[in-house]
Formats: structure tokens, sequence, C-alpha cells
């Protein structure tokens, strides 16, 4: 699989297109009605507004040349001035009211979306790319659009309202000098047009270049001690620097481009504006000029029309330029939305019935990548209640094979069976409900050591859960610790020991009370006294459950029914401790020379 | 005020920038108060008499003002984000550098989440107020004075009527930014704890997915998600609380010019023409007191971010080079710890170890789960410094070693394997990013990593992914190795580095590790005997004191705790001989 790492961007080929932006409507759609209130408010507010500059010409043209008679009806027309501005005022807040909250439930909504079906998506989804890219997207991405789906959508289309009802009002002033105000507006559209690849092309970057930032600094955050250790710190830093350059250039470019639109539009609205009086004096004569008066009342009307024009061109521009913006993050939503899912249940899944634990692998194949075969074509048939071994060489296969067990990824070739249920065909819920998996990488969550135990079972009692502690000897160190089972844990288990963190991971698993049991090396940071002591505790509790252990110790192995000797791909040799002990192969080879080796050295 | 000053001075010599485009801003708000002049200029001078002569070229100085309006307000922007971009990089790299500083205390106690929001989130902020909202500021504020200066040459009196309103708006200013600070700290915390979980889930899906734990974090992160909307929400309530009445005193400013000021008129007391020039002029107060709300908004938000990022930034760093760097020319890898004690509270970590290690001599250490093996480690690298006793590499303390010079003289292998999401060559060549292909792949074949990584299509330049996802825990601890081995350092500590190895491939190490030229000061902490045995002097570890000490042989013949392990993990009784 192509993986990512922090300095590669991760190309989007889709160009921007109207199904992506519709599509983003899904979340619109679902508060129509909130954004029909919202678009009401508006147009309620414009009209009220239209009544402001009525009253003060009111005043200032009828009132004022009537002397001191008018005082009170003045006063009045003030107050009336002023009701109408306090009720615009009301109308802007509820307004805002609702439109807080709506984006604020979109973006609830969105991001919900986002993690559920981050939560769908398999190994291989987290195993190619950083988590801080992951990250990003979840919680910044998200913050970033809904506003615009919501403002910016009501009003883009106020403003366009407006232009229609202004365009209206234009024309049946003057058709002719209508067509004057017009043409300023092929100038803007075209210098839309030219910048708009641009505009597409520095977000993208922008947007790239915010997440590779991103998913350094989180990586760097996690891996600090190995940077310190290995003195990296300037080097880190340097390149840190770099990649904060590269996202600063590509956001100034967009910015370049995006700030030019105002000065722009502003500057051809007063082209235009020049152009009416040019025309108004020179070539529309007749229409402007009658008897010899200039008709200045229409001129200026013309004027304040082609200003009503312009301003809501100017926000539809403006409204654009978070639309470029809105669009470089929904795209990466959308992406995120689009993973397909590796691992699902399939159509008509079954509820695989309690498990009994017989377990069979048929001619199983498996690749990550194409064409690498990582298992080939491996048979073996495990009855109910049976431990299995698995030794051999790293990057044998090993780990590969019981992660088939749970169907952490599908088989290539071949099938996996439960009791003789096809894995393929049951629900993946249903299946690993009833597995226990301790893997490689112990994972603790922050909270107490009781949650973390407790995740492996969530109605757990607290006795349960110290049960299981005790079974596998943690509960020694777990009392030792200063407030015991309600310790709080620091994510990934930091301040806990290794081993530690591996016994706390096992009780977790143990709790779970599976029908199979996987241990993924789950003792290997663990001294071997408490190892023993783990398995003392346990094997009570293994009765009856099948079990497949992969380990290095031999004293973690030897105890088990039978070992697989895991070499390439394939199981190479099979049989108990002293089956294959008496074979004479390559188990007895390793565990031999570890002995022969001891003995010769001391003892 | 303070920190807007220590948010302008990452600007660095960008700084001017600003004060070119407040400059720049200043003269555009001159300009745009030019046009109404000129228009009704146009109209009572040209169009009224209709000498049309003077039409062109009045609308000549029509553009260019407006020309020059425009690119002053293109200009004021993008020089505003170019001071501001300036001094957001550079604070993001400071945080960086700070980081890099801060121990495992720091990163135990905040969440990964949390501080990449402090570094990305949190600037944006700044960055916000440092491009939009300082020069606004600037403008309302001049924009303010040029209205009130106006105002009081054409009547004093008038003007005082007028401003009768500003301790109101002043005082509801106040209330709304005393309001939202704590409501905007809120929301950053939620964020933080959002982020947190978010960050978690990802971080742990393997672990997610096998327990099939979907619908319980889906239900962890509902929680979070709500309470992240609703702080906003609240947030967003208190403005839209106080936004009303700022608004509405803003209009009530207004309704006075125009009754006051019709009244004033029918009095006689001002002439018509000065009303005219009121009313035109009261944009330019209207305006600043209309945006209050919003800035004051910004403003909050702002000062809740820079209490973050100020708070990493002054950050104390426990761990830091010494006044003067004491480390030896070269360093030959004698060890000795000397009665070292560290004690975490109450709780001695280690306590009382003295252990004398010779150049190019191999040292094991063993003992119980959470014993303090790995906190040796960490007081030789100086990740937590001794509370008594002292740690010496040749004969120095480390703490007067440059941090710099002490960590590339010691090569560790940490027991948790973190690996970097890049190519297998950059991350064994980590530590020593110069250093040629001939000692990576040699390091790598020490290692005994070679053989996986040249059967990958991709060989060296494959990519593993965070934390070296995609290989087996195996494959990962021998990349780590290899990763130590190439910087050839006088002192090499491997902790728990093969625990995931096969014994075979073990052994294969331990000879290519014997067979290296110069050999280093070797410290290896293992669970399995076959990795120890071969050392020429073993520790036994427990509850942070080294109770047992001595060769394989010695050991064995004390009869003590090794010698049990031994026993049991070969799968021999106690008594000597197979079971």
């Amino acid at each position: 699989m192509a993986r990512n790492k922090y300095n590669i961007d991760e190309e989007l080929d889709a160009p921007f297109n109207w199904p992506q932006f519709k599509r983003s409507l899904v979340y619109v759609k679902k508060y129509r009605k909130q954004i029909a209130a919202m678009f009401a408010l508006a147009i309620l507010a414009s009209v009220l507004a239209l009544f402001s500059p009525r009253i003060q010409a009111l005043i200032i043209d009828d009132m004022i040349p009537g002397g001191t008679d008018y005082i009170t009806k003045i006063i009045l027309l003030g107050a009336g001035y002023f009701l109408i501005n306090i009720a615009n005022v009301f109308i802007n807040r509820r307004k805002g009211v609702i439109s807080v909250t709506t984006s604020q439930k979109m973006t609830a909504d969105m991001r919900t979306d986002v993690y559920a079906h981050l939560q769908k998506l398999g190994f291989d989804y987290y195993d190619s790319r950083p988590h801080g890219k992951i990250l990003t997207r979840v919680i910044n991405y998200v913050n970033n659009v809904s506003d615009f789906l919501t403002n910016g959508l009501v009003n883009a289309i106020l403003a366009m309202l407006s232009l229609v009802i202004i365009l209206i009002f234009m024309l049946s002033l003057s058709p002719k000098m209508t067509l004057v105000v017009l043409a300023g507006l092929p100038f803007f559209i075209l210098y839309v047009i030219l910048t708009k690849p641009m505009q597409r092309r520095y977000r993208q970057k922008a947007a790239n270049k915010q997440s590779n930032v991103t998913a350094y600094l989180s990586e760097n955050i996690n891996g600090a001690k190995v940077t310190q250790a290995f003195a990296r710190e300037d080097m880190n830093s340097g390149i840190f620097d770099s990649l904060l350059n590269e996202n600063r250039i590509y956001k100034l470019k967009a910015a370049y481009v995006a700030h030019g639109m105002y000065p722009i539009a502003a500057m051809l609205m007063r082209v235009v504006k020049c152009a009416i009086y040019v025309a108004a004096v020179y070539f529309f004569r007749d229409d402007f000029i009658k008897d010899g008066v200039v008709q200045i009342g229409a001129i200026t009307a013309m004027v304040s029309y082609s200003n009503q024009f312009w301003a809501p061109i100017m926000q539809i521009g403006n409204i654009y330029n978070q639309l470029m913006d809105a669009m470089s993050y929904l795209e990466r939503i959308f992406q995120v939305l689009d993973e397909p899912v590796s691992v699902d249940d399939k159509e008509g899944a079954q509820e695989l019935p309690t498990i009994k634990g017989d377990v069979r692998f048929n001619n199983v194949l498996f690749e990550y990548e194409k064409g690498i075969p990582v298992i080939k074509n491996v048979s073996f048939s495990v009855k109910a209640g049976e431990s299995i071994a698995l030794v051999g060489p790293t990057g044998a296969g090993k780990s590969t094979i019981v992660n088939l067990i749970s169907r952490f990824y599908n088989v290539t070739g071949g099938t996996v069976t439960i009791d003789g249920h096809d894995l393929q065909g049951v629900t993946l819920e249903s299946l690993r409900r009833q597995m226990g998996v301790m893997q490689q990488d112990t994972f603790i969550f922050s909270g107490t050591v009781m949650d973390n135990i407790r995740y492996g079972r969530l109605d757990a009692t607290d006795e349960e859960c110290i049960n299981a502690a005790k079974a596998v000897h943690a509960d020694d160190f777990i009392k030792d610790m200063e407030n015991g089972y309600e310790t709080e844990t620091k994510q990934r288990g930091e301040g806990l020991s290794a081993g530690q963190r591996q016994l706390i991971s096992f009780a977790r698993t143990l709790l779970s009370d599976p029908r199979i049991l996987i241990l993924d090396e789950a003792t290997s940071c663990v001294d071997t006294n408490t190892e023993r002591l783990v398995q003392e505790g346990i094997s009570a509790l293994l009765k009856g459950r099948t079990s497949f252990i992969v380990a290095h110790r031999l004293s973690t192995i030897r105890n088990c029914d039978r070992i697989f000797y895991v070499n390439g791909g394939v199981i190479a040799e099979e049989g108990s401790h002293d089956e294959l002990m008496a074979k004479k192969g390559l188990y007895y080879n390793l565990y031999t020379s570890q002995i022969r080796e001891f003995m010769s050295e001391g003892a | 005020m303070k920190q807007f000053k220590w948010a302008i001075d990452w600007m660095g010599k960008y700084k001017i920038r600003l004060v070119i485009a407040m400059a720049l801003n200043i003269i555009g708000v001159f300009l745009m108060t030019m046009e109404p002049y000129i228009f009704s200029d146009i109209v009572d001078n040209i169009l009224m008499p209709q000498r049309f002569e003077r039409l062109l070229p009045m609308l000549g100085l029509t553009l260019l003002v407006g020309l020059a309006f425009s690119a002053c307000r293109y200009f004021t922007n993008i020089l505003a984000q170019q001071a501001s971009e300036n001094a957001v990089m550079r604070l993001k790299g400071a945080l960086f550098r700070k980081l890099m500083t801060l121990t495992v205390d720091y990163y135990r106690e905040n969440k990964a989440g949390d501080i990449i929001n402090k570094c990305t989130g949190d600037i944006e902020v700044i960055n916000h107020v440092l491009c939009f909202v300082i020069p606004k500021i600037a403008e309302f504020v001049l924009m303010l004075t040029v209205a009130i200066i106006v105002f009081m040459r054409i009547s004093w009196q008038y003007t005082l009527i007028l401003l009768c309103v500003t301790p109101f708006t002043a005082l509801a200013a106040n209330k709304l930014g005393k309001k939202l600070h704590p409501a905007f700290k809120k929301v950053r915390k939620q964020l933080s704890n959002l982020n947190a979980v978010v960050a978690e889930n990802i971080a742990g899906n393997r672990v997610v997915k096998a327990f099939v734990r979907e619908d319980y974090e889906m239900k962890k992160f509902s929680e979070e998600n709500l309470a992240f909307k609703d702080r906003n929400v609240d947030a967003a309530m208190i403005w839209l609380r106080y936004g009303p009445i700022l608004d509405s005193l803003a209009s009530l400013i207004t309704v006075i010019n125009l009754t006051v000021g019709s009244i004033l008129v029918i009095k006689g007391a001002i002439t018509l023409g000065q009303l005219t020039l009121f009313l035109t002029f009261a944009w330019t107060l209207n305006e600043p007191l209309l945006m209050l709300g919003m800035l004051i908004n910004d403003i909050q938000r702002f000062h809740a971010s820079m209490e973050k990022v100020q708070e990493l930034y002054y950050m104390d760093v426990n761990i830091t080079d010494p006044e003067e760097d004491k480390s030896p020319e070269t360093v030959n890898g004698r060890l000795d710890l000397e009665h070292v004690t560290l004690e975490y509270g109450s709780v001695k970590a280690l306590d009382d170890v003295t252990m004398h290690i010779a150049p190019g001599q191999t040292v094991g250490i063993m003992g119980a789960t959470g014993s303090g093996k790995t906190t040796i480690v960490n007081v030789i690298d100086r990740f937590a410094d001794v509370s008594s006793g002292s740690v010496m590499i040749d004969g120095v303390d480390v703490r007067s070693w440059s941090l710099k010079k002490l960590r590339q003289s010691v090569a560790v292998t940490m027991q948790d394997v973190f690996l970097f999401s890049d190519t297998v060559e950059s991350n064994i060549a980590y530590g020593v990013p110069e250093t040629d292909m001939e000692n990576v792949l040699s390091a790598a074949t020490v290692a005994d990593a070679d053989e996986f990584i040249s059967a990958n299509p991709d060989k060296y330049d494959m990519i593993v992914g965070e934390r070296g996802t995609g290989l087996s825990g195996g494959q990962k601890q021998r990349v780590s190795l290899a990763r130590a081995i190439a910087k050839r350092a006088p002192v090499l500590i491997l902790d728990d580095t093969t625990s995931a190895v096969d014994m075979d491939t073990e052994k294969y190490i331990q000879k290519q590790l014997a067979a290296m030229p110069r050999k280093s000061t070797t410290i290896i902490i293992a669970q399995r005997v076959s990795s120890i045995m071969h050392a020429d002097r073993i520790y036994i570890m427990d509850k942070g004191r080294i109770i047992e000490e001595g060769s394989h042989r010695e050991l064995m013949q004390k009869k003590g705790y090794y010698y049990k392990i031994c026993m049991l993990q070969n799968g021999l009784s106690e008594e000597g001989g197979e079971d």
C-alpha cells in the first residue's frame, strides 16, 4: 500500500465540481427550515432598512423648511426611525441565533459522520498515513466549513435577489443606462474566471501544506523522546520551519489573488459611475438633458442604483472566496467519507452463534500488497479448547495469521472458518465480540487503570475487573500505585513500564471473557518470574477456550498443546513440544541451541 | 495590551510592513472621505451650470483617487497578512523548538491533540487578530478621531450631546468582554477535550476494533462533540445578547444626529449644510461602534488562545544545558553510576544504584516489571536528573555535558519503538542525517534488518507508517536497533530491543555487535536470559535496587533470582537438568 509521510501532499484528482458542492447541501437540507427562517428574516430586515433613508429625506426636505411647528413631528419621526432600527437589530439578533445554532449543529453533524466513518475503516487506513493528518480532518477542516454553509449561502442568495430587484429598478428608469452599468460586469466575471484556477490551486496547496505541518508536528510530539535521544532537535526544527514556510507561501499566494477581488470590483464600480456621467452628458443627452436642464435626479438615481448593484456583486465575490476556501476543506472531508471500508459486513452476513472454538484455515492466501503473498496456502485445523503456540522468525507471518482469525483483514484466497462458519459470511461485531485479542502494540487509554481494564467488558463490576487483574498478576503493582485502581493513566500509558502496560492490556483481554483468545507477544516485556505467575493465574481461565499464543520465550511456548513453527508464510512444522523435539527439525534446533549455549556458558 | 505587543513582536523585521499597512489604511480612509466631495462638486459645479469641459478631468481625478484607494486597500491587506503570516510562522517555529526541549514529564501531562491545537488553532486566532483586528482597530480609532474633530469644529455643544452615548457603549462593551472571556476559555477547553478523544481514538484504533468498541467510542465522541457545539453556542449567545445593545446605542447616535440636528437647524443654531455634513460623517462614528462587538469577540478569543500559547512558550524546562560544557574532546565510554537515587514524590524509582562499566564492556540488566531498568537509561541520557548521587561518563557528571554532546555520545534503543513515517533509510539515519548509505547498510546488516528491507520492492526507500505500523514487532525493533548502531556512539544502550525477535536472529545480532570494529560500551536490558548471558557483568534489579550482580557463571553459582529465571526459561527444574 502506498504510504503517506509528512512531506508528501495527498493529491486530490477531483476537480472543483458542482456535484461535490451539491453533496455538501445534504447537511444544509436537514436544516432547510432554519435556513428559510434566516432568509425570511433577512428579507424583512432589508425591507425595513428601506424606510430609514425615506424618513431622513422626509425630515430634511419637508420638516426643516417648515420651521418650529414641525419639531414635535421631527421628534416623532426620529422615534419612528429609532424604532425601525431597533426592530432591525432584533431581527438580526434572531437571525444570528438561528445562524449560530444551525451552523454549530451542522458542524457537529458533519464531524459525527466523518468520525463514524473512521470507526469503520480498517487498519490499512490508519497504517498508511500520519495520524495528524486524520485528526486535522476531523477537527480543523470541519470547523472551517459550517459558517459558509449557513451564512455564506443565505447571504449569497440574498445578494442575488437584490441584484435582480435593482436590475428591474434600473431597467424601468433607463434601459440604455442599465447597459452601461452592466458593461462593467464582464470584466469582473473575467477576473473571477481567470483567477479561479490559481485560487483553487493555491488554496488546495495551502490546505495540503497545512496538513503536512500538523502531521509533522503531531509525530514529533509523539516521538519527542527519540528526537532528543538522537540529538535531532535542530534538524527537525529546520524541517518544521521549511514546512511552515511552504504553508505560508501558498497562503499568501492565495491571499494575493483573493484580496484583489474587492479592489477590482470597487474600481470597476467607480469606472461605471464615471461612465454614467459621461454617457448622460455625451451619449444619451436626449434622455438626461431635457429642455436644457440637466436631470440631476435621474442621473444621481442611476448612480446610486449602480452603487447598489455593485454592492451585492462585491459581496458575491467575497462569498466566492469563502466558497473556494470551504471547498478545499469539504473535498478533504468527503475524501474521508468516500474512503472504501476494506473490511465490512457482507450483504446478508449472519450473526456468528456462540463460538465453541474450532478454527480452520483452508488454503489461506494473504497479500498486503498485490503479488507479494505474506501467507501462502496455509491450512490447519484447531479443535475447540486447544492452545496453539506460533513460533518462528520475525516477519514470518505469525501476527498476520492471528489477525486473519479476527478478520482484521480479508483473506486474499481460501477461507478461515470458526465452528464451520466462513468468517466472510458473519458479522464483524458477532465475531470480534467473542474474541479476545491482545495485540503486539499495547494501548492504554487516558482514564483510570480500572477504566482501562473495564474496556474489555463495559458492564463488568469493579470486582470482576480486579479479579482479571489478579489473574494476570497485575493486582500487586496496581495496588502499589498512588491511587490503586483509580490511578489516572496518561495517554498511551506514559509513566507505566512496558511490562505493566502489557499486564493491564492482558487483564482487559481476559475480562472480555472471550471464546477464542489471541495473545500476540502478550508478555514479551514482562519478567519471567511474573510471566510464570501469570501462566498459573490464567490456566484455570483458559480451560475450554481455544488460544493462539505468539511468543519467543520458550517458557511461554512449551506448555501449549501444539506448536506451529511459521517460516516464510507457511507452517513449516507442527506438533507438540515433545513431537517436535523428537523430529529434530527447526523447532528442535531453536530450542536446543539456546539450552546448549546456556549449559556451556555456566551452571 | 501586553499580549498584543508580544504577538506583534513576532513579526520581527516584518513589523515595518504592518506599520506601512496601517499608514496605507489611514490614507485609504482619507481617500474614501474625498469621494463625496468630488461628486458633490461634479453635481454642483459641472452638471448644474452645464460646464461639461471640466467633467472629464474631474472624472479622471475620481478614477485616480479610486485607484489609489483600491491600491491602498489591497496593499493594506497584503502587507498586514505578510507581516502576520511571518509572525505566525516564527511563533510556530519557536513553539516547536520549545517542544523539542521539554521532557517526558510534559508529554505525560499534556495530550498530544491539545499541544497540536496550541501550535495550530490557537495561533490561527492570533493570526486573525494580527492581520485583521489590529489594522481595523487602528482604522476605527482614526475614523472616530476624524469624526470627533470634524464635529467639534462645527459645534462642540452638539458633539457633546452625541458623545453622551459613549459611556453606555463603553459600559456594555466592557461587560461583553468580561462575559466572553470565560466563555471562550470554556470553548477552548472543550476543543482540547474533543481533540484528545479523537486523537486517542485514531491512535488506539487497533484496540477499538479488537474489542468492537466502535459504539462506545462513538458515544464518548458524541458527548464531547455536542459539548463543543454547546460551548460555542454559549459564547455566541453572550455576544448575541450584548451585540443588540451596542447596535441600538449606535443607532441612537444617528437618531440624535437627525432629530437634534434638525431641531438645531430650525432654531438656527447650525446651518442645513452643517447638518448634511454631520449626516455624511455619521458613518465614521457609527461603523466603529457597530463593529465594536465583533472586535471584542475576536479580542477575547485572542486572549483565551494567547494564554495557552504563552503557557507553552514560557513552560519551565527542567533539564537544561550546563553553563559550561565540561565533556571530554574524545569520548571513551567509561560509565559510572555512583549511589544514584531518583525519587518521584515518595517513590524511589532508583535507590542507591552503583555501577562501574569500563569502556567497551557489555553489561546486562534484568529485573521484574517496573523495577527501574528503564529509569537507568533515563538518568544516563538525562531524560531525568538524579535526586542524589551522580552519573558519569568518562569521569564527568552527565549534568556537566552539553545535552547535544551527551546524546550524540549515547545511542539508545527504547522499549517503545517509535519510528517516523518516513523512509527506512531516513529512519536508520535519524541520528546522523549526513551519513552515507554505506553506514546505513552496515548498521542494518548488524541489526539483521537488511534482509527484510531488501526483500521489499522499495528497499530502503520503503515508507513506514507512523510509529512503524506495517512492520512486525521484531522488524520495528531491528530498524530501531539499526538506527542506534548507525550513530556509532561510544555508549550503546539496548532497552528490551530484541524481545520480539526470535532467538536465532538475536544470536546473529549479538555476534555482529561483538564483531563491530570499535566496540561501544553496551548496556543490554532484557527479560530473556539469552540476551544477556554473554555480558561481562549482569545486574539484577528489584524495586529500584540492585539485588544481584556478577557474571553469568557467578550468578548461576549463587543460585538466586538469576539462576531461578534461567531454569524457568529453559524449562529446567531448579535442581538442574531437564524436567
